[in-house]
């Protein structure tokens, strides 16, 4: 028994080893394996069952994987992190080095733009400078046009490469179900389920490599797999298939494959791609669009408002960003309800200095679409939300754009997409192709008067509103203006189309204050109103006339009446009082200015004016007397309308007042400059006397026909001026039937007459300057200048920004992403390599280790042969004892 | 820790393509002279090259701003000191003429010679610039700014334009000035006045106001500052049928009193305010004329009145005193008229000087900023050329090593 159980053991050494070095020689061989899981045999004493000396040699209790669990996890887990920076950096570097290319740059694109509208203003009338403006336009737009070209191409290959990385993890996902399936029935651990649990290892970490996973074992060998915030891709033997949508989203079915959803994924090559695509990629198309757009529309705003070589306005420069086309081109469908809408939806861009890089959804809610909501893409904020009544256009405004919803049927739940400065490159084009259509000259040009006695000077700024009905016809001025300087230090502006005899423009704008010597701008700003009281129920002219042989003037007909000034915020619709202005009845006009001018964003100047006609002098009996304010004018006997003017002119206390009388012969226009009231007064025989007319055309006649002996007298109350700041609205409580000094709730006009000038120097009264339409200036380079200054204008961008500050932005930004990526994506390489270590250092090969092994396990091997052939001597000794 | 074999090679492996990667990079920076090659390498000094770039775009083209904006004030500072050249003649033939001994003949031989003087004026005043537009226009380039009409009155045609060039950031420097301000706009020793056709009238009338002649002084004072319009009324306000015309004051339109239809005779002169007020042709109803006073008078009208009274004047008996008030007057116009141009010249000279002052500042901060993206952007090479040698050496080592280190196995010993 006992030599029998020698052989035994010796034998199961013998066996031992040759397994050991079996797997010694596997090691070695797969030393440069990929995930390679080093093994180990493990030897066990064996133990016989009955009695006795009961050892009974070695036996292989099994073929163990040297693994640690947490460090392949880690690994798989840095693969990813690696995965996705490395892709990230690979595609951030190639835009980084298309934006570093000085060839590409947009910034010498501006350069040449700018300084060939600089030598075109430095010579206006020049066609090869003005050719040069429109070939470095349009070098401008290709160069937009090859950069855009560029980042889209990438944008395609970075949609392709998506495509083909999800193909890749499905397959990848195909062999990990597969071999799950095969693991399915084994159990324990042999070479056979060694190798492919590492064949499945080895999956899993490429898997790691294009997309985060989270691995859950199921059983003893099955292994489900997980991705992004948990959505399952192997689940046993079934694989859930990723797909790519439409709009370039990821997504997968559901666990019971009835839906599509999206997937978010943090890690791998997949997320690296998709990171890349919409936070990077689209950003800078989208900046690239909203500076083309910002560019072209600033550029075609001031091209506007210039005139060309043919003394026409100029319209645009670069393309309408606003044609029917492209406002359409905007707004696209994003879902099946989208598609069946039937209303038309447009985006027209308002101001292209206000727009955002982003782009927007809009939806619409309610059973038949009734409400709808506006969200920006970049940061989700609800931009407007409303209701669409039948109303149709609805205009919704946001971020420098108006959206407009048509008529038609909108489906419940559509949804939209507005790309506006994603498509702002493709918008681009030049729109003149003829040098002489440059619009560099402004369309005005100001005359100062040949008469003129002081030193007072305009300078033209130029057109502020082609819009305004100033600029309505080609080649004239609608009308022409001109300054009449009241007093050196008041002016007006008339209508200059009978340069010899001006009139007031509609409404009048005269009482416009200087201080001479100063400087200032000509005209009220576009955004002021302007409000002239009209005087109606103010100039009582009928019911006040006086029977008095004094020459005290009695009051005008103002009635008591209280104005409120309120302020106006239109971003809550609501208004608040700001003063009370209290009119006491006969108050002047020069009073009620005065008193309104306190109220802060209110400025006020008063007037007042009569027309005086049919002068009877029949120059016998009592001579024909007027007085004016007091003031008696000796007159001629059987005095005319001119000599009458001549007296008033000649009175210094009525000059000193700043009343003046204008005579043709036929009528008489007094005024009175400062809004003093007008009392006259008339004494003389019955046949005697003369007619007033206000400014609403009522009349009445004063003459010698009094009871208290041919007195009489009336005082004329005047206008007020007003110039208010936008927000300023106007309230009285009068209650006369046509209301007080304006109407009721008076409505200011637009004061700005949609140009500007700066007006300085010491003009005197009588000094006139003629603005009229620029026809021949062909040396004009005010709009030049105007768009060259658009260079180193700060508010196209948002922080203020000028155009190539804006570019460099885009630049800079993507510089410094690429080099925060290139950090990264070194320290992940680095975590990366410390995680390999510590599996390999686990689970690797080490050849020196197995080459020791070898010799250990080959003496093992040999001493176990020993033992048997000292059995069989044993054996061969008992058997020459016996024999 | 334990080590396995792979791991070995792969670390070495890492180390190796490392330092040639950070050789190649120095190796590139040498080659291409910059420091960095994309924005990533230094963002931060990628945007302040950026903008130094256009710093030095923008000097630049404010330089070649400033030599165009020096040409042309050049040209006008040459026309401008011949004008005043002829004028000082034209001024020493004026006082000349003022002598008593002259002749008749001597002072037809001086009116001769004026006369030149004033065509070479006018053709001074009418000076190109190289681009073909007229210098002294103003704004209008296109056409000849001072022209004789058909009364043989010196008009100008252009405008009260100033054209600027942008000389900086915040500098629009003025590169001419308008013949009205320089020819037109010269103060006079007695009121003047100015005639012309209502620009409202109807094209296609041949009626022609021709420079009025001055009568009355005294009378045309009292006029000034105003003027008059003469508007010819229709036919059927005359009891022929027949042309007929009303005067009227500018300011308020009054008639003058007794000049309500006229009968219109053509190149009868109309006595008024001192004028005497000739239409040519045969204006139409509705055609109006118009007579400002003024307190100034163009040197070229100083001038042709000078001729004209050289001529015209024999200077003895009563006629002396209006030819020592002529020659009076034209003394203190043409003083007026060169010391306007003198007193644009100093301008110029003014703007020249902001001009050269702005010219060294560009060149101070072209230098500059040159210096500044040199500093940031160029390489310097005694580093770069060291690191160069000290990567290559990192490298060789590396490699060495590692070929040793890796031909060490227990194998071999087996």
């Amino acid at each position: 028994m006992a030599d029998s159980s020698l052989i035994n053991i010796g034998l199961s050494g013998v066996r031992a080893h040759q397994a050991a070095l079996s797997t010694t020689g596997q090691n070695i061989t797969n030393a440069n394996t990929e995930g390679y899981t080093r093994q180990r045999v493990n030897l066990e004493a064996q133990v016989s069952a009955g009695t006795g000396i009961g050892v009974q040699g070695v036996r292989v209790e099994g073929i163990e994987r040297i693994y640690d669990e947490a460090a392949v996890r880690q690994l798989r887990l840095d693969t990813s992190v690696s995965g996705r920076l490395g892709t990230m950096s690979q595609q951030i570097e190639q835009i980084d080095s298309l934006l570093a290319d000085e060839a590409s740059s947009l910034n010498r694109g501006f350069e040449a733009f700018f300084a060939a509208m600089q030598s075109a203003a430095n010579s206006p009338s020049s066609l090869p400078a003005r050719e040069l403006v429109l070939a470095e336009s349009q070098g401008l737009v290709t160069r937009f046009q090859s950069l855009d070209g560029r980042l889209r191409e990438q944008q395609a290959a970075v949609n392709r490469q998506i495509g083909s990385e999800v193909e890749t993890i499905n397959q990848l996902a195909a062999s990990i179900a597969e071999l799950n399936a095969r693991l399915g029935p084994m159990t324990g651990s042999d070479g056979n389920t060694n190798a492919l649990l590492d064949q499945r290892d080895e999956l899993l970490r490429e898997l790691a490599g294009h997309v985060d996973i989270r691995t859950v074992p199921e059983g003893e060998l099955g292994m489900n797999v997980f991705v992004g915030k948990g959505h399952p891709l192997v689940v046993g033997n079934n694989v859930q298939r990723l797909g790519v949508s439409a709009d370039g989203d990821l997504q997968v079915r559901n666990r019971d494959g009835s839906a599509l959803v999206g997937v978010g994924v943090n890690g791998g090559s997949l997320a690296g791609l998709l990171d890349f695509r919409d936070q990077t990629l689209q950003p800078v198309i989208d900046e690239l669009g909203r500076l083309a757009l910002a560019f072209a529309g600033t550029i075609n705003q001031t091209h506007a408002q210039g005139v060309n070589l043919r003394g026409e306005y100029g319209g645009n420069l670069f393309a309408d960003l606003n044609s029917a086309a492209a406002m359409s081109a905007r707004v696209s469908p994003a879902n099946r309800a989208g598609n069946d809408t039937t209303a038309d939806l447009a985006v027209r861009i308002d101001d292209p200095a206000a727009l955002v890089a982003s782009d927007y959804r809009v939806s619409f809610l309610g059973a038949g679409g009734e409400t709808f909501e506006v969200r920006r893409d970049s940061d989700g904020a609800v931009l407007a939300r409303g209701a669409v009544g039948d109303a149709r256009p609805v205009l919704v405004s946001f971020d420098g754009l108006a959206l407009e919803i048509g008529p038609g049927q909108i489906g419940p739940g559509a949804e939209f997409r507005i790309s506006a400065a994603g498509n702002g490159v493709g918008d681009l084009a030049v729109a003149i192709g003829d040098p002489r259509d440059l619009a560099l000259a402004s369309p005005l040009a100001v005359q100062a008067g040949n008469g003129n006695t002081g030193t007072g000077s305009i300078s033209l700024a130029g057109a502020t509103d082609v819009d305004a009905p100033l600029y309505g016809a080609d080649g004239e001025l609608v009308p022409p203006l001109l300054v009449r300087f009241t007093s050196p230090n008041s002016y007006e502006v008339l209508d200059n189309s009978d340069p010899t005899s001006p009139r007031p423009l509609e409404p009048p704008l005269w009482g416009l204050p200087f201080v001479p010597g100063g400087q200032q701008p000509l005209l009220p700003d576009g955004d002021l109103q302007l409000l002239v009281s009209d005087g109606l129920d103010g100039n009582a002219l009928s019911d006040s006339v006086a029977q008095t042989a004094t020459l005290d003037p009695v009051a005008n007909g103002f009635a008591a009446e209280t104005i409120s000034v309120y302020r106006a915020d239109p971003a809550l619709g609501s208004r608040s009082l700001q003063e009370t202005v209290a009119i006491t009845p006969g108050m002047s006009a020069r009073a009620i200015a005065a008193a309104l001018e306190q109220v802060d964003g209110v400025s006020a100047a008063a007037r007042t004016q009569v027309e005086i006609s049919g002068l009877r002098d029949n120059g016998l009996g009592q001579p024909l007397t007027v007085a004016v304010n007091g003031e008696s004018l000796s007159l001629p006997a059987g005095a005319s309308l001119g000599d009458l003017a001549d007296a008033i002119s000649a009175n210094a206390a009525l000059s000193q007042a700043g009343i003046r009388a204008v005579s043709d012969g036929e009528t008489l226009t007094l005024t009175a400059l400062r809004g003093d009231d007008l009392s006259i007064h008339v004494a003389g025989d019955v046949s005697e006397g003369l007619t007033l007319t206000d400014q609403t055309g009522r009349s009445v006649t004063l003459d010698g026909s009094g009871p208290g002996g041919g007195y009489q007298t009336v005082t004329v109350g005047g206008s007020v001026r007003l110039l208010m700041n936008g927000d300023v609205r106007l309230e009285s409580d009068s209650v006369s039937p046509g209301g007080g000094l304006f109407s009721d709730e008076p409505q200011g006009v637009p004061a700005g007459l949609g140009l500007q000038a700066t007006l300085s120097g010491r003009p005197q009264a009588g000094d006139v300057f003629a603005i009229d339409f620029n026809g021949a200036g062909n040396l004009d380079n005010h709009n030049a200048l105007a768009m060259a200054a658009l260079q180193i204008d700060p508010s196209v961008g948002d922080p203020p920004a000028n155009f190539s500050e804006t570019y460099t932005s885009i630049v800079e930004k993507v510089g410094i992403r690429t080099a925060q990526l290139r950090a990264d994506t070194q320290a992940a390489e680095a975590l990366l390599a410390q995680s390999v270590a510590r599996r390999e250092s686990v689970s690797g090969v080490n050849l020196d280790e197995e080459a020791a092994n070898l010799i250990r396990f080959e003496q093992g091997y040999n001493a176990s042969a020993r033992v048997m052939q000292v059995a069989r001597e044993i054996f061969d000794v008992l058997l020459g004892a016996v024999g | 820790m334990r080590i396995s074999t792979s791991q070995i090679h792969n670390q070495a492996l890492n180390q190796i393509l490392d330092t040639q990667r950070q050789a190649a990079k120095t190796q590139n920076q040498i080659a291409t002279g910059r420091r960095y090659a994309t924005a990533a390498d230094d963002p931060v000094g990628a945007v302040q090259v950026e903008r130094l770039n256009r710093e030095l775009a923008s000097r630049a083209q404010y330089q070649k701003n400033i030599d165009l904006a020096e040409s042309e004030l050049r040209l006008e500072e040459s026309s401008l000191e011949q004008a005043g050249n002829l004028l000082q003649r034209v001024r020493e033939l004026t006082v000349q003429a003022g002598n008593p001994i002259n002749t008749p003949e001597d002072r037809a031989f001086i009116a001769a010679e004026v006369e030149t003087r004033l065509d070479e004026l006018m053709q001074l005043m009418n000076t190109k610039l190289a681009s073909g537009d007229y210098l002294f226009g103003g704004n209008v380039g296109g056409r000849e700014p001072f022209v004789r009409d058909a009364s043989g009155a010196i008009r100008y045609q252009g405008d009260e334009g100033q054209r600027a060039v942008q000389i900086d950031g915040s500098i629009r420097l003025p590169v001419n000035d308008s013949g009205k301000r320089l020819f037109v706009d010269v103060p006079a020793a007695r009121t003047t006045v100015i005639a012309s056709a209502h620009p409202n009238n109807p094209p296609g009338g041949t009626g022609v106001l021709a420079q009025p002649t001055v009568e009355d002084q005294d009378a045309l004072e009292a006029l000034h500052p105003g003027g008059l319009i003469i508007e010819f009324r229709p036919l059927e306000e005359d009891p022929g049928g027949l042309p007929n015309f009303t005067v009227r004051r500018l300011g308020d339109q009054r008639v003058v009193e007794g000049l309500e239809n006229v009968r219109f005779e053509p190149g009868q002169p109309i006595s008024v305010a001192g004028m005497a007020l000739t239409v040519e042709g045969s204006p139409r109803p509705g055609d109006r004329f118009v007579v400002e006073t003024s307190d100034e008078q163009g040197v070229l009208d100083t001038i042709g009145n000078l001729v004209e009274g050289l001529r015209s004047l024999p200077g003895t008996g009563e006629d002396d005193d209006a030819y020592q008030q002529l020659i009076g007057d034209s003394l203190t116009n043409l003083d007026n008229a060169m010391s306007n141009i003198l007193e644009v010249r100093s301008e110029i000279g003014a703007r020249m000087n902001v001009m050269d002052s702005v010219r060294s500042l560009h060149d101070q901060v072209t230098l500059l900023s040159t210096e500044a993206k040199s500093e940031i952007e160029d390489v310097d090479f005694a580093k770069a050329i060291s690191d160069l040698n000290f990567q290559t050496l990192v490298l060789e080592a590396a490699q060495q090593s590692f070929v040793r280190v890796s031909r060490l196995s227990l194998f071999d010993a087996i």
